[in-house]
């Protein structure tokens, strides 16, 4: 959380500044030997430049706000991103810690974002329905962070940011003895440490 | 009342089984032993021994001695009724009364037990002086009018129950020439404090107490071969970690912590050593650990990176080890010679098949599969390969656990709705709840026998 | 006369199968109590009398488990008195030889 308002407040600096520069960048005085025309001349001028400052700051207004829009929605991906990363799980068939194909592309946005963020260690939780042995499912829920974490290393994330945790089948997300209840317990979750 | 309820449900079923069994068997039962002329009779009919436990003779007629006595009647009473090998007969058809007749060889009129079709009774005595007490048991046979076993005993007035244990164990031991179980305990996990803590209670269920306060999970009790010793897997340390708590001491100390998942911890027979599911190199494996907890070697092959063995369970001699492992795919059971490493795979039926538990008396294995979306439990005979299907009630039926003499197994049971510990004879009969506790009890483990307690 | 007492063996024979059907049905033993050991095998012989009393009930082969032994004399001291003997015999007794064993038949 910390992290994201930084950002945020690094970019409004960087762009107020970046405001500044334009602007000033924009107005400018003359000189001119025939003053009555001069003055007509430069009177035109100044209105010709008091309008162009005028269309200047309203184009500048506009960049400021896209900028500013900009920077805001580049902060709420980030969030996003960081959200995403804790509460999207990957799930498994039942008795298997095989990563389904349908979830490599979350594999990949974990991988992808502990590369974009690499002060960052992990711990991977392996879940387990209900169904089964307490013993066996502590077994089967420390193979699936195992192969998740494996997965992770193959994508160029670093071991040592990763720790693996099993819980069995102790902490189910989703009480109930359905199907609905348990494919959503066989899962891995992310706990950023 | 309920366990009245169940026994006689199972007794109105073993009686029509029986029934058929008669008419099948009939024919067969007897046939012409032409060897030395004797008839072979074969095929009896199984059902528990009629005993008859009358009250007491109070030495000194006191008060204090009639309630000891109905303590004494009521607790020898129990305890032969646990084991399932008995039948006791109600005091209201009793004929006579020893405590007032005479409980010795001559004032006994075995007719009047005979009679009410008891074939065993026990008489006693017992004298109170200054809150200790002596108490004398006897045992007949009513048929053939012998005493089988008398015993004399001292201790204080609180002693009512042990010395109820030592008779009955000297009365298993003369029929089956085993300690019997009543010195023994039952370790399981229950949620009650709102966190799965570690249990003992004694093997009838009484006296149930919490020995570990992890707050955590805590998982998986394992009994040391003398019983002073208990092994776990707890949370406490934030992962899945096994210690051991000293329960005579009461000090508790780190076995192994290695990096991944340490679990199932199993003692070798006779032996200070353990056997334990870890996950350090990769792969679920199980490896021989010294006391403190250094590696001796892995037991279970490397089979792939991503293979689970767990659950070890030792043969009485340690020679052999029991475990659960998925490298045909599903979960099954398999059996490996210690020197030679050689594996065998015990189980071809049904798709999960775990918690082995070797009965102390050898050859057979106890364990819990899925059959029809939910779990059972089965005996496999080690000898013929027979497997027999002990529950068939609704709800999951796991891990079983053998009482030290091999008689009986406890198991867990959600046939209630919340999961409760389960006691039955080892050929399936007789099953009941063990106890009630708050919250869901699981994972029993039964243990030795433990006789200085 | 041979024929006689090929008649009246037929009909001892006979006599004490019965006997046997009778005898097995007074027999329970539980196997639990026996520790499950399977071979036990316990021979006994006893008399009958004309009016189907038993006497002289005894083992002439220990199976070794106590309670095994005393199953047995117990299922033949329970169906005391028996069926009398066979009209037309005309003996003093009838000795019956039985030995039990805890293993079905096949």
């Amino acid at each position: 959380m910390n992290r994201t308002w930084t950002i945020k407040l690094s970019l409004v600096c960087i762009l107020l500044s970046l405001m500044l520069v334009v602007s000033c960048g924009k107005k400018k005085v003359t000189t001119d030997p025939n003053a009555d025309q001069a003055v007509t001349d430069t009177m035109d001028t100044a209105t010709d430049m008091v309008d162009t400052a005028a269309d200047t700051a309203t184009e500048e207004d506009v960049a400021m706000d896209a900028s500013e829009d900009e920077a805001n929605r580049e902060a709420a991906a980030m969030a996003q991103a960081e959200d995403d990363f804790i509460n999207i799980d990957l799930y498994f068939d039942y008795d298997s810690s095989v990563i389904q194909d349908s979830a490599m592309g979350i594999i990949e946005n974990k991988a992808n974002w502990l590369l974009a963020n690499t002060n960052v260690t992990v711990v991977i939780e392996g879940h387990c329905d209900e169904r089964g042995t307490t013993e066996y499912n502590l077994a089967l829920g420390d193979r699936r962070a195992a192969r998740v974490k494996s997965t992770l290393m193959n994508l160029g994330v670093d071991s040592a940011r990763i720790k693996t945790l099993s819980y069995g089948e102790e902490r189910p997300i989703v009480m109930g003895h359905s199907e609905a209840a348990w494919s959503k317990n066989r899962r891995a979750h992310f706990v950023i440490k | 009342m309920t366990m009245t309820l169940l026994r006689y449900v199972d007794r109105i079923v073993n009686i029509k089984m029986l029934g058929l069994v008669v008419i099948v068997m009939m024919s067969s039962s007897i046939c012409f032993g032409d060897d030395n002329g004797y008839i072979t009779i074969s095929n009896p009919f199984t059902r528990k021994a009629p005993l008859a436990v009358p009250l007491l003779m109070t030495m000194s007629k006191s008060k204090v001695e009639e309630r000891l006595s109905a303590e004494a009647c009521k607790t020898l009473s129990s305890l032969l009724e646990f084991t399932g090998y008995f039948k006791l007969i109600d005091h209201a058809a009793f004929l006579e009364n020893p405590g007032v007749k005479g409980i010795d060889v001559f004032k006994i009129n075995f007719r009047n037990w005979t009679m009410i079709g008891s074939e065993l009774l026990v008489t006693g005595s017992i004298l109170e002086k200054n809150g200790d007490v002596t108490i004398e048991f006897y045992l007949y046979d009513t048929f053939r009018e012998q005493q089988l076993v008398a015993k004399r005993y001292k201790g204080s007035d609180k002693s009512i129950r042990d010395i109820c244990r030592r008779f009955g164990t000297e009365i298993i031991r003369k029929f089956t020439g085993s300690q019997g179980l009543f010195h023994s305990k039952i370790a399981f996990v229950s949620s009650g404090t709102g966190n799965k803590e570690i249990y003992i209670c004694e093997f009838d269920g009484e006296n149930p107490v919490k020995v570990t306060n992890t707050k955590s999970i805590t998982l998986s009790p394992a009994w040391s071969s003398d019983g002073t010793q208990l092994a776990y897997t707890s949370y406490e340390k934030g992962k899945p970690d096994i210690f051991i708590k000293n329960l005579g001491r009461g000090n508790v100390t780190l076995l192994t912590a290695m990096t991944g998942t340490n679990i199932t911890p199993a003692w070798v027979p006779g032996k200070h050593d353990l056997a334990a599911s870890l996950s350090f190199e990769g792969g679920q494996g199980i490896y021989l650990l010294t006391r403190e907890g250094k590696i001796r070697k892995r037991i279970t092959s490397k089979w792939s990176e991503w293979g689970i063995d767990v659950s070890p369970s030792f043969s009485p001699d340690g020679d052999n080890m029991a475990f659960v492992s998925k490298r045909s795919g599903t979960p099954q059971i398999y059996m490996q010679h210690m020197d030679s490493g050689r594996v065998k795979r015990l189980t071809y039926q049904g798709k999960y098949n775990t918690s082995p538990s070797w009965s102390p008396t050898g050859q057979k294995i106890a364990y819990s599969g899925v059959s029809e979306s939910k779990f059972e439990i089965y005996v496999m005979d080690l000898k013929t390969g027979e497997v027999e299907q002990l529950t068939r009630e609704a709800g999951d039926n796991e891990s079983p656990s053998w009482s030290p003499d091999g008689s009986m197994i406890a198991f867990s049971s959600s046939r209630e709705g919340y999961t409760r510990i389960y006691v039955m004879t080892s050929s399936g009969t007789d099953q009941r709840r063990l106890l009630f506790l708050s919250g869901e009890q699981t994972n029993p483990k039964w243990s030795p026998n433990i006789f200085n307690n | 006369m041979k024929s006689d007492s090929a008649y009246d063996a037929s009909l001892i024979e006979r006599y004490r199968l019965n006997l046997g059907v009778e005898i097995h049905e007074n027999w329970a033993f539980s196997e639990n109590l026996a520790a499950g050991q399977k071979n036990l095998l316990t021979k006994v012989t006893f008399e009958v009398l004309p009016n189907g009393d038993i006497r002289n009930v005894r083992i002439t082969r220990k199976s070794g488990n106590d309670y095994m032994d005393s199953s047995a004399t117990m299922a033949i001291l329970k169906s005391s008195p028996v069926r009398p003997h066979p009209p037309g015999l005309n003996k003093p007794f009838i000795e019956v030889r039985f030995e039990f064993t805890p293993k079905g038949l096949e």
